[in-house]
């Protein structure tokens, strides 16, 4: 086993990382940027290094200073978490150079599964279903011919794609050239290469995603399925395990799927198979992610497994030690991403100071998270700081349990994504599981604007009653700066700066 | 002690009356009708306990960075906006006075600035795009609110600027 690990990233993942070398018995590494000093996992680790200033590409993504470090302070593996250097092969093959392990797959099947069209052909190779389109890039004549010839609406992507960037829904002819400019333009910028290729649209797709786990000889067992169609910007938000689609038979056929694809690509370590399925239960192959998930935590609280730890001992050589037929997915788990943006502004960033938390606590509730009270969330990197996972017997509990938990959770400071997960968590169709992958565009969005207030008289009466205090009591100094009562010259100063964009 | 209070998503001002009963005890009177005695422990600089007909409430009140009040009850949020009606009268003559309407684009989150679209001088339309900024790996467009011409441009590319500066100024066209 490793004796000591750097953990090339930050926030909860970074966190997540280090908990589980503790456990192994571990010595962990962190790294950090300028911004990130007082970072929770620099506290965390039991030794840091400075790697650059606040931009990542100075700092996280920087692979000579993290080499160097991991060099320097004698440790035999990096694990990169998510993001980052997560899939990046020129990383791992450095890795490897440097006689250090990448915790994660070979570099080879980081570099054909970054490619779209790629992992297409392998899908369809070993015998998966693949969504009909192309296997290979065209140019903008070749896609108006294909699109034409299969049918509108088609999906547009990037070859290099992820993130739903250079991805655009195409309904009819008269967009498509619009839509490939922005396309090419966008993925040229995010992944620099504007290659394209084309899917049919699935209507109303689920996201529905395989976990696995492949050691070093090509022995893989799959961990069940994730339900992740509760998306905003093409990205999850809200994830589940298992899926309300999925039933004993198709989990198996999924897997066993998923581990065709792994082997054809020569994949090993922890990675994830995702699926779209259509109203009718037929699964697609979408993509391979070569990484650790953001939402391996459902999974890990349905089957009892450590995919980290999991995931440290296939990259230590070490054989897989769970056999399919003991994994069982028990009860029922949910995952709500705690973004730091403003869920009643389209999701706006919304960096800062989290100048007050009360975490959730209970049976059943986990929570990974980055940040702490008085730490500042930095607009350099990714919004999420933090996670709440929970499990319940059934779904209902899991609902009923992640409610009540998201009751309990109060982050100050800056906006997070706690309200919306609260609404979602009573929305009817939620609580069915019918929903797909557009489901916060079109129908919650609406059945939102359309939900009276509950606690208003009571919100308003406690604020008048916190105004009238300040007033009568104005000498008095307030535990903390923002209670202070404001004069009304302050306050017009402030009205003034409110009046933005009043023409 | 009486208050006017807007409420965002709710329509037109509350009239809001608050009388102290004695000890914890506070009679709210909303809109001349909904009466409400409420029992108020306030916990720390924000946190308060509420009794009313025997339920119990957990209500978070915290003051703004643009000056009203952000409040949590049962983890519904509410944004209130709440002035003393004696300084509404004050601010409302204050307003008249100072003019309205100052044309500025203003930014609600932190942020680099990736690019700056316009140039003093240039004749702008409403929804016009004028600045770029990022923040979190996401990029965001600020738009002229109506047309007119940049009267001065307070950022430029590769600026950090905080929540609530002042990006472009505008003259609004007649």
């Amino acid at each position: 086993m490793f004796k000591k690990v750097l953990v090339a990233n930050r926030s909860e993942i970074a966190v997540r990382l280090l908990r589980a070398c503790r456990e192994m018995g571990i010595t962990s590494v962190a790294v950090y940027s300028d911004v990130d000093r007082d970072a929770l996992h620099v506290r965390y680790a039991d030794e840091a290094y400075p790697i650059g200033p606040a931009p990542a590409r100075e700092s996280y993504l920087n692979i000579d200073r993290i080499i160097e470090v991991a060099k320097k302070a004698g440790c035999d593996a990096i694990h990169p978490g998510y993001g980052f250097l997560a899939e990046n092969a020129e990383f791992a093959a450095r890795c490897e150079e440097e006689g250090i392990v990448f915790i994660g797959p070979p570099k080879e099947a980081i570099v054909s599964m970054g490619s779209k069209t790629v992992a297409r052909q392998t899908a369809q190779k070993a015998g998966a279903p693949v969504i009909p389109g192309t296997l290979e890039p065209l140019t903008d004549e070749g896609i108006m011919a294909k699109a034409r010839e299969m049918g509108y609406p088609v999906m547009l992507k990037a070859v290099s794609g992820g993130g739903g960037k250079g991805m655009r829904l195409v309904k009819s002819e008269e967009e498509m050239a619009s839509a490939i400019r922005m396309a090419r333009s966008e993925a040229k910028s995010a992944f620099n290469d504007d290659s394209l290729y084309l899917e049919k649209y699935i209507e109303n797709p689920r996201h529905v995603e395989m976990q696995i786990l492949v050691d070093r000889d090509g022995n893989g067992i799959y961990l069940g399925e994730r339900e992740c169609s509760i998306q905003r910007r093409h990205q999850k938000v809200i994830e589940e395990a298992p899926s309300v689609l999925v039933d004993e038979d198709l989990r198996q056929r999924m897997g066993e799927a998923a581990l065709k694809v792994a082997r054809e690509a020569g994949y090993y370590s922890a990675g994830t198979v995702e699926f779209l399925m259509d109203k009718d239960r037929n699964f697609y192959f979408l993509e391979v992610n070569t990484r650790l998930q953001v939402e391996h935590p459902v999974t890990e609280l349905v089957t009892g497994i450590d995919i980290v730890k999991e995931m440290i001992k296939i990259a230590a050589g070490a054989p897989l030690s769970i056999a399919q037929e003991d994994v069982k997915m028990k009860g029922h788990a949910i995952e709500c991403r705690i973004y730091a943006e403003d869920p009643y502004n389209n999701f706006l960033p919304s960096p800062g100071t989290v100048w007050g938390l009360r975490l959730p606590g209970g049976p059943g509730v986990r929570v990974d998270i980055g940040v702490f009270e008085r730490a500042v969330v930095p607009m350099e990197y990714d919004p999420i700081i933090g996670k709440l996972i929970v499990w319940g017997k059934d779904r209902r509990e899991a609902v009923e349990r992640t409610r009540r938990a998201l009751s309990e959770f109060v982050v100050k400071g800056i906006k997070t994504t706690i309200p919306f997960h609260e609404r979602v968590m009573e929305n009817p169709l939620f609580l069915e599981g019918n929903f797909d992958t557009t489901f916060i565009d079109t129908v919650f969005r609406k059945m939102e604007e359309a939900r009276e207030p509950r606690y208003l008289d009571v919100a308003l009466a406690t604020a008048a009653v916190h105004l009238y205090l300040e007033e009568m009591a104005p000498k008095r100094e307030a535990p903390a700066a923002r209670g202070r009562a404001i004069s009304p010259w302050k306050l017009y100063g402030r009205r003034l700066q409110m009046r933005t964009g009043l023409c | 002690m009486a208050y006017v209070a807007n409420i965002a998503g709710v329509d037109g001002e509350l009239k809001v009356e608050v009388k102290p009963l004695g000890g914890d005890l506070y009679q709210v009177v909303i809109d001349g009708e909904r009466d409400l005695v409420v029992d108020v422990r306030r916990h720390g600089c924000c946190v308060y306990s509420v009794l009313n007909q025997g339920r119990s409430y957990e209500v978070d009140v915290d003051e703004r960075p643009d000056g009203g009040y952000s409040v949590l009850v049962q983890g519904e949020h509410y944004h209130i906006d709440l002035v003393d009606e004696m300084k509404k009268k004050l601010l409302s003559i204050l307003g008249e006075e100072m003019g309205a309407g100052t044309g500025e684009v203003t930014t609600a989150m932190p942020g680099k600035v990736v690019r700056v679209l316009v140039s003093e001088g240039d004749q702008v339309k409403k929804d016009q795009p004028l600045v770029i900024l990022e923040a979190m790996k996401m990029e965001n467009e600020f738009k002229a609110p109506c047309d007119g011409v940049v009267k001065s441009i307070k950022v430029k590319e590769g600026d950090t600027v905080e929540a609530n500066a002042v990006l472009v100024v505008l003259e609004p066209s007649e």
